[in-house]
């Protein structure tokens, strides 16, 4: 005799031993279904941790309408243009690790936040604290004036976009003394470190949910059917400011990401979750989707990421597979050849690979 | 001794005929700046010249190894010319049956060009142990420019009195090294010149 209970009759992928993967990783489907789709018309903006620019690029690469809203100079060859980061997102923030800095970052555009930080040396140089290793500027008048252009850039980002997706990476950053929070500690990559001024925080998952809520808010406020999707970077830390070990910072700083992103999609039908995370970790892939470094993502996980990605929102199984440059305007770069005939004529996390542990 | 005069004119390729986005860029050398149009940080032009001059660097290059324990120079090319329409003049002759004005980048852009091709070059020298000649000072204007007694009368060259200043920039870079052997070979305060060389003497 059977008796009635919740789990009978529940649908495969709700069942360990009956959703596909166990066997066959390449079978794991973890987005069954989505609060949305997403057309290849739709303006698509992405921001986040160094593994969105893998979804950036493969949005482009599938025939989607990858939105880019800071173009590259004309002059600039394609792949001279990605290294100053030109194309690798929506517009050229560099990676926005947390969401407060995206947070941030929304403000400042709409200036609801002027940061006391506004330029940090880097040798005879000047950066940009909010994204420091886009580009070295000879002045700060320079870099003032790229910076108001990038702002644009953003606003336009937030008025156009269809759909934003934001990859949440890390829970780990530094502090400003007037709170500002900064992609890499002062002192990484330009700026000098005084433990006086600036602190460590890591954010806790009321504090990151409220971040994103916040940031939704003010897209909303200027964009109202806004559709937006959040994931989580299975990349693990390269490194943490805290006494402990690495690996126990990445599970805390994933578990509290995974959580809030959770807590906001919830009751949010213009807010979704798409599982990025899931996908690279999950025991289905034996730990396949990591490179020899146990942190890299390999580019099977990738496109396995980007195929479960489009069959749920796209509803196709597009040929995906990145290529090595962005598609970035660059017609500047014929008519540098032409005159040349006449004449006869790219993650700052990375920064924290050496032995040298973050201030 | 070794003297260079290869390549020149790198810097008219993004400083003489506009292009589908015209730009400015900042340069510590040439002041001020037309916001009028796109501002380019200093570090993405240079990026973008830079990428004109692997020929004429791997060709200093192997001309260094070629000879080792000699000693070295580069000159500089020319410094560009100050008049627009000379320059838009001399290049309709390369679209024949076209009555259409060819566009000329702004002088003072090309002027930072020139410096920024400038810096490039010594960058290269430096690190390659080849001394660098600059434009003797005499045959710039006020401005920077080439001064129009040395103009030939093309886009991109200096004319046989050029020519004759450089040669004496290179006779006072051979004084200095005969004299000095093992000593800074550079020519201090003695202009010297500079080709786009092509063109002159």
């Amino acid at each position: 005799m059977t008796t009635a209970h919740p789990y009978r009759g529940i649908a495969a992928y709700r069942h360990w031993q009956r959703a596909p993967g166990a066997d066959n990783a390449a079978e794991l489907d973890p987005q069954p279904h989505t609060k949305f789709t997403i057309s290849p018309q739709d303006s698509i903006a992405t921001a986040g941790s160094c593994f969105a620019q893998h979804v950036a690029r493969h949005l482009k690469n599938s025939g989607f309408n990858a939105l880019v809203t800071e173009l590259a100079p004309a002059i600039l060859p394609r792949d001279i243009a990605s290294k100053f980061h030109y194309g690798l997102f929506t517009a050229r923030f560099g990676n926005i690790y947390t969401a407060r800095q995206l947070r941030q970052l929304v403000e400042r555009a709409y200036g609801q936040f002027s940061p006391e930080a506004t330029a940090w040396r880097r040798g005879d140089a000047y950066v940009d604290p909010f994204r420091p290793t886009i580009c070295d500027f000879v002045s700060t008048d320079e870099l003032s004036a790229e910076r108001d252009r990038h702002l644009a850039a953003v606003r336009k980002m937030v008025e156009t976009l269809d759909v934003f997706v934001f990859t949440l990476g890390l829970t780990e950053a530094w502090l400003d003394r007037d709170g500002t929070v900064f992609p890499v500690a002062p002192g990484v990559h330009g700026g000098a470190f005084d433990p006086e001024r600036y602190t460590l925080k890591n954010f806790t998952v009321e504090e990151t949910a409220e971040d994103l809520r916040a940031t939704l808010d003010i897209i909303r406020r200027h964009n109202k059917t806004a559709r937006t999707v959040l994931t989580v970077s299975p990349v693990p830390l390269m490194a943490t400011a805290l006494d402990r070990h690495v690996l126990v910072s990445t599970t805390y700083s994933k578990a509290v990401l995974r959580v809030a992103a959770q807590m906001v999609t919830d009751n949010d039908p213009l807010t979704d979750y798409f599982p990025s995370y899931e996908i690279i970790t999950a025991p289905h892939c034996r730990g396949e989707y990591f490179g020899a470094d146990a942190r890299s993502v390999t580019q099977a996980g990738v496109d396995h990421v980007m195929r479960v990605f489009f069959k749920a929102y796209a509803g196709v199984e597009p040929a995906i597979g990145e290529k090595s440059t962005e598609e970035i305007l660059s017609n500047g770069v014929e008519h540098r050849k032409k005159t040349e005939n006449i004449l006869e004529v790219i993650c700052e996390e990375d920064l924290l690979r050496s032995d040298e542990p973050p201030q | 001794m070794v003297i260079s005069m290869i390549g020149g004119n790198q810097h008219l390729t993004l400083g003489l005929v506009e292009g589908p986005e015209p730009f400015d860029f900042e340069c510590p050398q040439v002041a001020g700046i037309d916001r009028t149009r796109r501002i380019i940080p200093h570090a993405e032009v240079r990026a973008a010249l830079f990428e004109t001059f692997h020929k004429v660097l791997d060709r200093m290059r192997g001309l260094r190894e070629a000879y080792r324990d000699k000693p070295m120079a580069h000159v500089s090319a020319p410094p560009p010319k100050s008049d627009p329409k000379m320059l838009a003049n001399n290049l309709r002759a390369y679209h024949p049956g076209d009555d259409a004005e060819v566009a000329i980048v702004p002088r003072k852009i090309n002027l930072k060009l020139h410096h920024l091709q400038n810096d490039i070059l010594r960058e290269f020298c430096a690190e390659n142990q080849i001394d660098f000649i600059d434009p003797p000072p005499n045959t710039r204007d006020t401005s920077g420019f080439l001064q129009r007694q040395y103009w030939q009368r093309d886009a991109a060259h200096a004319n046989k009195l050029y020519g004759d200043e450089i040669l004496n920039s290179i006779r006072s870079y051979a004084g200095s090294v005969a004299n000095a052997p093992n000593g800074p070979k550079t020519v201090a305060g003695v202009g010297t010149g500079s080709p786009g060389l092509q063109g002159r003497p």
